[in-house]
């Protein structure tokens, strides 16, 4: 049986022991946050066949933590991050899911509005601010993805993977594509399905930039040009997107105001 | 509803996919919605976890004898049907009646495992039991201590050179089963606690009892212990914050200072401190009269410095005085004398001599004076 008004974190892993302790935290977090206002929730982390002591450590964290809510799922072999998703969603108990990278966190305080955002529209998805911080910095130098689904998600990504999405929704429509950039499609498989996509204007997460991010990775970003016309040949191919009705466009929404 | 791409990757052992398992197991067979997974009702999660790994990191496969699967609702013998190297799980029961053995039976012909699983009453199981090598489990954890050291015994009696998996096992030192097993076993077997093994492993309440010479348990307690044991002891991690916390907040300075044995030394400390304030505020008020004293100095030095030059200037004026008085006297004597004595009389020798002669007597004294004048008057 699904719980209906739950919320599972999950935190994809793969080789990130020495930051995973904090997405699970901030994780933790927003659950007693949840926990106040009656609603059930977990932390899930799945973990992609990491070597650098991450596993060993989700094993020493779930012995301890298991009765507050910590999953681990630990795989053996690598499938990269679609696949972990997927799992996630596979195995979530609860109705809503939040993906939190295991190099970032989610800020406990406002995850109560996207999901009453989402119970009430029902929405597949609800995004928000996202702060950028440099690796060992407790201040944000830059702020993105604080833009409603606009038009020009045709062109270039502006909606960064932290969100909030109703697991049902996702689970119809397939889940993650196992490609590079797998949340950058989902935004845009979810908008041209019809699905709706939220705006909520409060900060959702922090973006940490790390040296080895796949955002400053060299090797990563000369796909862009690739990727970028693969996206306009599935999405948009006569370019006619923006004169089409898409039940995504501009949503902006709180639960206290409603859309605006 | 359409399902999600297929992922049949194999999982590492965790809580939850063996938790997950017993769940499933609760849901559908005994029909039970919503429980809590810290009840002793049901197999402990990190319990069922440790004897799942307990089991699979054995070199051969094994039988087990599961006497909990009434206290356990079950549970502890699904754990032990889905892990990889049990051989057959016989259930030791009371009764033959029990709906749970139904249940059970049910959960094991829907996932094929019917022939792996027997079930025996607990008075004949010895009989039964042919092979030389057993696993068998014991939940301890609501029976008395005496009943449950003795339970132990009884299938140590009844299954010689076996191993146990004690449910229920608390802290050594603590008067609890351990202690008393630990006075009761024999020398041909040991006992290892689980949650003395890891400080991460510190809910587990299973310990194990083995012969000393089984060196597949211990083993395989090793390679668990090293599941959970790392680079970093997690109680270090604590202990360096906690740490941290007591020094920012101070509180170490209040448990010195209320600690028994500090009494003495605080004492003393306290009427040195207090000491020290006398002293302080002595010489504050010290150096405020310094600087009054000093204020009042720098006013009066001014003027005490006029008030003498002033002195000065009227013993100046009184001397000029007198010498002007003694002048005008000497003067007015002289002429005076003139004309009572004038010169070359012998008025004027007179007064002249006599006054030689007093200021002979001034300077010298009478005494010469009378001598002088017995030997007369000396010649140049």
């Amino acid at each position: 049986m699904i719980a209906q008004d739950g919320l599972t974190i999950a935190i994809p892993n793969w080789n990130h022991e020495l930051l995973l302790p904090r997405a699970i935290r901030s994780g933790f977090e927003t659950l007693s946050i949840l926990r106040q206002k009656g609603i059930s929730g977990e932390v899930l982390v799945i973990d992609d066949a990491s070597r650098d002591g991450s596993v060993r450590l989700l094993r020493q964290l779930e012995a301890r933590y298991y009765q507050q809510g910590l999953r681990v799922r630990a795989f053996q072999t690598n499938a990269g991050l679609s696949a972990n998703r997927n799992q996630a969603l596979a195995l979530s108990k609860y109705r809503y899911i939040a993906f939190v990278d295991a190099d970032n966190e989610i800020v406990p305080e406002n995850v109560p509005s996207f999901l009453k955002s989402l119970v009430q529209t029902g929405a597949a998805g609800a995004f928000g601010t996202v702060l950028l911080r440099s690796a060992t910095s407790d201040t944000a130098h830059h702020a993105f993805s604080n833009e409603p689904f606009q038009d020009r998600m045709f062109e270039c990504n502006h909606i960064d993977a932290l969100a909030v999405f109703d697991r049902l929704q996702l689970i119809d429509e397939g889940g993650y594509m196992n490609q590079r950039w797998e949340d950058y499609e989902l935004w845009m498989h979810l908008a041209a399905s019809g699905r709706e996509i939220l705006f909520l204007p409060l900060i959702l997460g922090y973006y940490y930039i790390l040296p080895s991010s796949i955002s400053t990775d060299p090797a990563e970003n000369t796909h862009l040009d690739a990727l970028s016309d693969r996206m306009k040949r599935v999405f948009d191919q006569v370019q006619a997107r923006k004169h089409l009705p898409l039940n995504s466009r501009h949503k902006r929404y709180h639960p206290e105001l409603g859309y605006f | 509803m359409t399902s999600l791409p297929t992922d049949n990757r194999r999982c590492l052992p965790s809580i939850d996919s063996v938790w997950s398992v017993i769940e499933s197991y609760l849901s559908h067979h005994c029909c039970i919605e919503s429980y809590s997974s810290d009840t002793t009702e049901t197999i402990n999660p990190l319990d069922a976890l440790i004897l799942t790994l307990l089991v699979d990191f054995l070199p051969d496969t094994i039988n087990i004898v599961d006497t909990c699967l009434a206290s356990t609702s079950g549970t502890s013998t699904v754990t032990l049907l889905n892990a990889r190297r049990r051989r057959t799980i016989t259930a030791s029961v009371e009764t033959m009646n029990s709906p749970l053995i139904e249940k059970v039976h049910n959960y094991a012909a829907e996932f094929g495992h019917c022939e792996h699983f027997l079930v025996h009453p607990t008075s004949a199981i010895g009989a039964s039991l042919t092979e030389r090598k057993y696993l068998i489990v014991v939940d301890c954890r609501n029976a008395p201590r005496e009943f449950g050291i003795q339970t132990i015994q009884q299938w140590m009696n009844r299954v010689p050179n076996c191993s146990l998996v004690v449910m229920g096992a608390d802290h050594a030192g603590s008067s609890g089963i351990v202690d008393g097993l630990t006075s009761h076993l024999p020398a041909s077997h040991q006992i290892r606690i689980i949650r003395d093994m890891a400080d991460a492993l510190y809910n587990c309440s299973l310990c194990l009892i083995s012969p000393r010479n089984d060196s597949d348990t211990q083993t395989a307690l090793t390679r668990i212990q090293h599941l959970y044991t790392g680079n970093v002891r997690y109680i270090d991690l604590l202990w360096k914050m906690n740490e941290a916390a007591i020094t920012a907040s101070g509180a170490d300075r209040v448990a010195m200072e209320t600690h028994p044995s500090a009494s003495p030394v605080m004492q003393e400390l306290q009427t040195l401190r207090e000491r020290l304030a006398q002293e302080k505020q002595a010489n504050i008020k010290l150096r405020q009269r310094l600087e009054r004293t000093e204020a009042a100095l720098a006013l009066v030095s001014p003027e005490h410095r006029l008030i003498q030059q002033i002195a000065n200037g009227v013993h100046d004026s009184d001397d000029r005085l007198e010498s002007e008085l003694d002048s005008r006297e000497n003067r007015r004597s002289r002429k005076l004398r003139r004309i009572v004595a004038p010169d070359g009389t012998w008025r004027h020798r007179t007064i002249t001599r006599s006054r030689k002669a007093i200021g002979m007597w001034r300077t010298f004294g009478t005494m010469y004076v009378i001598r002088r004048v017995l030997r007369g008057p000396v010649s140049a």
